[in-house]
């Protein structure tokens, strides 16, 4: 396994288009399943991630390398130790701006969370697109959402019928 | 229309389950994956804020009558498999009991891990149906919050899992909640409120785990037995002192005392009951007997805190007690409340370390 000065190990992932992001394995293990592949002992070449292109996986990249515990004078990661609140503070500002992108990329984006097992990413994809949806109009949500409305009308009638309240 | 990459199903019902509850009823209105993912809605919050009712709505309003009719169908078209956290904080006083009873059933199965239920701000209490806990369900609950309710278990619950639990204004004697504490090794809190029932009440030493207790405003608990070895935080508040006993092994480390001569008794008593204490905080509204010089130490004792409103007569230096018992002692913090003909004066607070 590649390893950089101050001994920090590297971890190579390919993306399927061919590019190539050296990072260092506490980053890479802010993915659960990256995680998993290291701790089995699958990861001595590089980790190819199937299904997320490099312009999606270059962001995510961005976004663990963020929010990687901040490490020791050893270089251990201190992974348990609780955020102070300037520096929760300092992640959320910076949340906010990461996930300014468009409807296509947030939904790259979610689906590669979800994929690689990162529940801040996640949390904070699933989270910005409630409460884009939230107090739109169901046509609204599903032309966001880009979804078919595959009621057939009198089962939408009953559906309706039955969630009346959240609409008062 | 262009379409976006489409989301797998997995995905979807994961950021439907994030939606708050009035949200994902209406998303489930948008297509069959959300209805799907909205039947089989893990997490359940029936309050006036996720109903979107306003809070000056009341109990005898007819508009918290209607919204309980349509809660209920909720709960009918729900087939409760799956339900892991329900709270249920529901104002309509007239028709709850019948409707209660339908969604406890419907909710409380195996697989339910928290279980809120704060039926009404009414003086009537719920009869709470405690033989569903009994029956599988009971395995794998850790959190349980009761309010307002009557619970009268006759048998063991055996509710292995749970981990806390808090009583408000339940109707519950000291033996059936040894019956609702039965075998439940796991639990880690334990908090009563206003359980007027409760005489005597036992925590056995059976619950190694237990951490964190508190007991107030239990009027008519004359006596506490604590038996639970590894308890580091207790937490009594009542208007009167109760019989305290605490076991020989027990490694109590805090301790909140708020009852009438609350100073004097944990000056008198507690070194030799409790020497392991290193966090004291002792809060007497009505002190009328000064602190007595013992010789009875707290060697360990490093944060004391005294609160108190004391007869005319009471000696302040009479304090000075404490420190002769506490080596240890680091922070000092006195509360002082002066009471001339029954108004405040101001608080006076003295500091020091």
């Amino acid at each position: 396994m590649a390893t950089r000065e101050a001994g920090k190990k590297m971890i190579m992932l390919k993306s399927p288009d061919g590019m190539e992001f050296e990072v260092e394995e506490a980053v890479a293990m802010e993915s659960q399943t990256i995680r998993k592949m290291i701790e089995d002992d699958c990861a001595d070449t590089a980790i190819l991630i199937p299904n997320i292109n490099s312009k999606i996986l270059s962001r995510v990249i961005e976004y663990c390398n963020k929010h990687v515990p901040t490490t020791g004078a050893t270089g251990a990661a201190a992974s348990d130790t609780v955020a102070p609140a300037a520096l929760a503070e300092d992640l959320k500002i910076w949340d906010a701006e990461f996930i300014k992108v468009n409807r296509a990329t947030r939904f790259d984006l979610i689906q590669a969370a979800s994929y690689l097992n990162i529940k801040g990413l996640l949390d904070l994809t699933s989270q910005t697109t409630i409460d884009t949806i939230s107090d739109n109009s169901l046509e609204e949500i599903r032309s966001f959402l880009s979804t078919k409305n595959d009621y057939l009308p009198e089962e939408e009638q009953t559906i309706r019928r039955e969630n009346q309240w959240a609409f008062q | 229309m262009k379409y976006l990459p489409s989301l797998p199903e997995d995905i979807w019902w994961h950021i439907h389950s994030l939606m708050p509850m009035r949200d994902a009823a209406r998303a489930a209105c948008v297509s069959r994956t959300f209805m799907h993912s909205w039947r089989r809605r893990t997490s359940l919050t029936f309050s006036k804020k996720t109903l979107g009712i306003g809070e000056d709505v009341c109990e005898k309003d007819g508009k918290a009558r209607d919204l309980t009719y349509k809660v209920d169908r909720i709960w009918i078209e729900h087939p409760g498999i799956g339900v892991k956290e329900v709270r249920i904080e529901f104002y309509d006083n007239t028709t709850r009991v019948c409707f209660l009873d339908r969604w406890l059933q419907i909710a409380v199965t195996p697989g339910i891990e928290e279980l809120i239920v704060i039926p009404s701000v009414g003086h009537k209490r719920y009869n709470f149906p405690w033989s569903l806990l009994s029956e599988g369900s009971g395995n794998s609950i850790r959190c349980l919050f009761l309010s307002r309710c009557v619970f009268c278990p006759t048998v063991g619950l055996g509710l292995r899992s749970l981990t806390q639990i808090t009583l408000c204004y339940v109707h519950i004697t000291g033996n059936e909640l040894a019956c609702l504490l039965d075998n439940s090794f796991a639990l880690q809190q334990l908090g009563l409120s206003h359980c007027s029932k409760i005489i005597r009440l036992k925590i056995p030493s059976l619950l190694q785990r237990l951490i964190t207790l508190e007991v107030s405003a239990c009027k008519r608990l004359q006596t506490i037995e604590i038996e639970a070895q590894c308890l580091s935080k207790f937490w009594f508040s009542g208007e009167r002192l109760v019989q305290l006993s605490f076991g020989e092994a027990l490694q109590l480390k805090t301790l909140d005392m708020h009852c009438h001569g609350a100073v004097c008794e944990a000056r008198a008593n507690l070194p030799s009951t409790l020497p392991n204490l290193e966090t004291l905080s002792v809060f007497s509204y009505f002190e009328t007997v000064n602190t007595p010089m013992v010789g009875s130490k707290f060697p360990f004792l490093k944060h004391l805190t005294v609160k108190l409103a004391a007869a005319p007569a009471y000696d302040y230096c009479s304090l000075i007690s404490f420190f002769d018992a506490s080596p240890s002692l680091e922070t000092f913090f006195l509360n002082v409340s002066l009471f001339t003909l029954q108004r405040y004066l101001p608080f006076q607070i003295l500091r020091f370390k």
